[in-house]
């Protein structure tokens, strides 16, 4: 009998621990698999491949253990890993070369012949040379003068260096007239989509509201609108009243260019993912974007919070690469990776599957809850009322809850 | 009701009282959780709110702690935009240190947000291990911690602390050398107890920033010398980047009662700067080393005060012309006299 009562309760204890357990009612029919981008079954080697295509050293994340990992990265004249900002790092340098260049920038400072002589020499001068120029500038070893001069021999120039060294002005001078301009002359057209990231990191710790505008332009420029918060900010608290309606100047032109009847509609469009570019990806970019999301996985926090913002602040087709890295081997890639989609809101609609996919990995989940609250999509939705309310882990259900409030 | 029929009875509610229980207390799953909606952890499902139950001492300590305070606390609250910042999240709200493992650094959880850096922050393992731990083992808790020796090692603490440095600038000073570490500053023992404090002392607890950092100043032969020193702290004085700074003014010392009392002026600022100051370097102290300043005799000045002013928020309101006493906290002040 003793046996029996033994058995009855285990089997009874079976059933009331099934009946505490599994709460989760049948699932919907999941997605099909999403198609992972062929490109990101390594990031790394994606990276590797890019930087090999483009002939620039593979950037790496900065480990916890290295002494420059504490270095701003952003100080002036600090000691920077070039690998850091992805730059190349041309063969030693000349002395001969660096020393015409030296002379090339003052005489641009000059007036009448010299000058039109050194815009002569500089038109001529060729790759290895512009790349020492904008480590140069980015080393910070260019005075303000120099770099200004710059600025107007680049403009009236066309060529694969004219925006690398025009944006490694608008990120390093210390003079926040000649950044704004730099940022202004990049505002001009649409070349170099590549610059996009940096331009968006450029802005998030741009300080002068002059070289903010500018900047906020140079990105609507590529069809990327993550600086009208800022130009939001500027119109409303202004460093200099002129600056105010500068700011709501640059919002019209680009609310003009987006096809949208004022600011409001700009931010929303923006916001839900309604402004679609199609083009591809350039290789260039891609790489950007990759390098950042490699840095999610970085110690530093400082780092992770860059690189999430610059990944948040892309257009929709930054969707593909970071739904693909929710599948990546680190964990903290994946969560992170899941943060920026959250951030891009409706611009994160074509990682939709990936994101309930996501679901069912415990390390992820609640994060990807997060990012799939921030979409508004049906299927979303629905997914997140079953979770929030079945969902057995608590930080599932809590961030399920918090993605379903308006 | 047959004798057959109670035991079974009583066999299924006892069985049912101790599944009841004893989930509270066991980890839903034994292994690294597979398929839909498997919980982190066993501590995340059950929260540091059933701690006090048994804690209560050490809640009560911790609740005026600012771990404790990390996400609620106003100046917090403004930083972060209301957390509109998620970056804040990581450290101010964290998942158990042991569930991202010892050396790496924490991610933010989604449950009781508002307790910030709670029980199962640090003392949370994660549902492969099961439960918790403690300084050491005790099955007959209901808990069952288990003795983790990584609980009090700095870097358990390095998860969030040293994404600033602190734990790199403890391992470089003496005080790394000679193995004092973190807790023994900032969870001293309790004489009375024998225990550790969980009220975790920092930099806002007067007394401890006091022993960290000493000022003196002097009269030589043609100007004033003020030092300060990193004499207690195992870190850089201050050792946050961005929201802390340390500040060094004088002014002339009214010796008449009634005499106006003069502006300060600023000698020396202790400060490691955030990413987008341009151009500014870290001034902050290294634990054990000091530095000197000389400020010119002026004419009719024949005493000074020095003073030494900690914030937690970096900015002054007026930086052409800071009030210490208004915006910072006094630390020390010493006056100094011609003969």
């Amino acid at each position: 009998m003793t046996l029996r009562a033994c058995s009855a309760a285990a089997i009874a204890l079976a059933l009331l621990a099934s009946a505490c357990r599994d709460r989760t009612p049948a699932a919907p029919p999941k997605p099909a698999a999403a198609a992972a981008p062929a490109y990101h079954d390594s990031c790394a080697a994606r990276i590797d491949a890019l930087a090999k295509e483009l002939g620039c050293p593979a950037p790496r994340v900065p480990a916890r253990e290295d002494p420059e990992s504490s270095v701003p990265v952003l100080v002036v004249g600090g000691q920077l890993r070039d690998e850091w900002v992805g730059l190349a790092t041309p063969a030693a340098p000349d002395a001969a070369l660096l020393e015409l260049q030296d002379g090339l920038v003052a005489s641009l400072a000059s007036v009448g012949k010299l000058r039109t002589l050194a815009l002569a020499d500089l038109a001529a001068l060729e790759e290895p040379a512009w790349a020492w120029l904008e480590l140069r500038i980015w080393r910070g070893e260019l005075e303000p003068a120099a770099l200004d001069a710059l600025i107007g021999a680049l403009a009236e120039r066309a060529g694969p260096w004219r925006s690398a060294a025009l944006l490694a002005i608008a990120e390093r001078c210390l003079e926040p007239v000649v950044r704004a301009r730099a940022a202004h002359a990049l505002a001009q057209d649409a070349r170099d989509e590549w610059i996009v990231p940096r331009l968006a990191l450029r802005l998030k710790y741009e300080v002068d509201h002059e070289t903010a505008i500018e900047l906020a332009r140079a990105l609507a420029a590529r069809d990327n609108y993550g600086g009208i918060a800022a130009l939001d900010v500027i119109a409303a608290a202004p460093a200099r009243p002129e600056l105010g309606a500068r700011a709501l100047e640059a919002l019209a032109e680009c609310a003009r260019r987006a096809g949208r009847a004022d600011a409001a509609g700009l931010h929303a469009a923006w916001t839900n993912g309604a402004l679609r570019v199609e083009r591809a990806l350039e290789p260039r970019l891609e790489l950007e974007l990759l390098r950042r999301i490699a840095m999610l996985a970085a110690w530093q926090l400082r780092y992770v919070d860059d690189a999430r913002h610059v990944l948040a602040s892309m257009d929709g087709r930054a969707a593909a690469p970071l739904a693909a890295a929710l599948a990546d081997p680190n964990r903290y890639v994946r969560v992170h990776a899941a943060q920026c989609l959250e951030r891009m809101k409706g611009r994160a609609s074509g990682a939709l599957d990936a994101l309930l996919l996501a679901l069912d990995d415990p390390t992820v989940a609640s994060a990807a809850a997060a990012a799939l609250g921030s979409i508004d999509d049906a299927r979303a939705r629905a997914e997140l009322e079953r979770r929030a309310q079945s969902a057995s882990s608590p930080e599932l259900r809590a961030a399920a809850r918090r993605a379903l409030r308006p | 009701m047959s004798a057959s029929q109670r035991t079974i009875a009583l066999a299924v509610a006892g069985a049912a009282t101790l599944l009841l229980v004893g989930s509270f207390f066991i980890p839903e799953r034994d292994a690294a959780p597979a398929g839909e909606d498997a919980p982190t952890s066993a501590a995340n499902a059950h929260g540091s709110r059933a701690c006090a139950a048994c804690h209560a001492d050490v809640q009560a300590e911790w609740a005026g702690s600012p771990h404790a305070l990390a996400f609620t606390d106003p100046e917090v609250r403004r930083l972060s935009n209301d957390f509109a910042n998620q970056d804040c999240l990581d450290c101010h709200a964290p998942l158990p240190v042991f569930e991202t493992g010892i050396g790496q650094r924490v991610l933010p959880r989604e449950t009781d947000r508002e307790l910030g850096v709670d029980c199962i922050a640090c003392h949370g393992l994660p549902a492969a291990a099961g439960g918790g731990v403690a300084a050491k083992r005790d099955g007959a808790a209901p808990c069952a911690p288990r003795m983790r020796a990584e609980l009090s090692a700095p870097e358990h603490c390095g998860a969030c602390h040293d994404q600033h440095g602190t734990v790199g600038q403890w391992r470089a000073s003496r005080f790394g050398a000679e193995g004092k570490t973190c807790i023994d500053c900032h969870m001293p023992v309790d004489p009375a107890t024998g225990k550790r404090s969980h009220a975790m002392p920092g930099g806002g607890a007067l007394a401890l920033v006091q022993s960290a950092i000493a000022l003196e100043a002097r009269r030589d032969a043609d100007h004033w010398t003020v030092v300060v020193a990193n004499v207690g702290a195992g870190h850089n004085f201050p050792t946050d980047e961005r929201s802390r700074a340390g500040d060094v003014f004088w002014r002339p010392l009214a010796t008449e009662a009634g005499a106006p009392v003069a502006a300060w002026r600023h000698v020396h600022r202790m400060r490691a700067p955030y990413r987008h100051e341009t151009g500014l370097t870290d001034t902050t102290l290294p634990a054990g080393e000091r530095r000197e300043f000389a400020i010119p005799f002026e004419p009719g000045v024949d005493a000074i005060e020095v003073a030494l002013f900690y914030k937690r928020t970096p900015y002054w309101l007026d930086p052409a012309a800071p009030d210490p006493d208004a915006e910072a906290r006094l630390v020390h002040r010493v006056e100094v006299r011609k003969p």
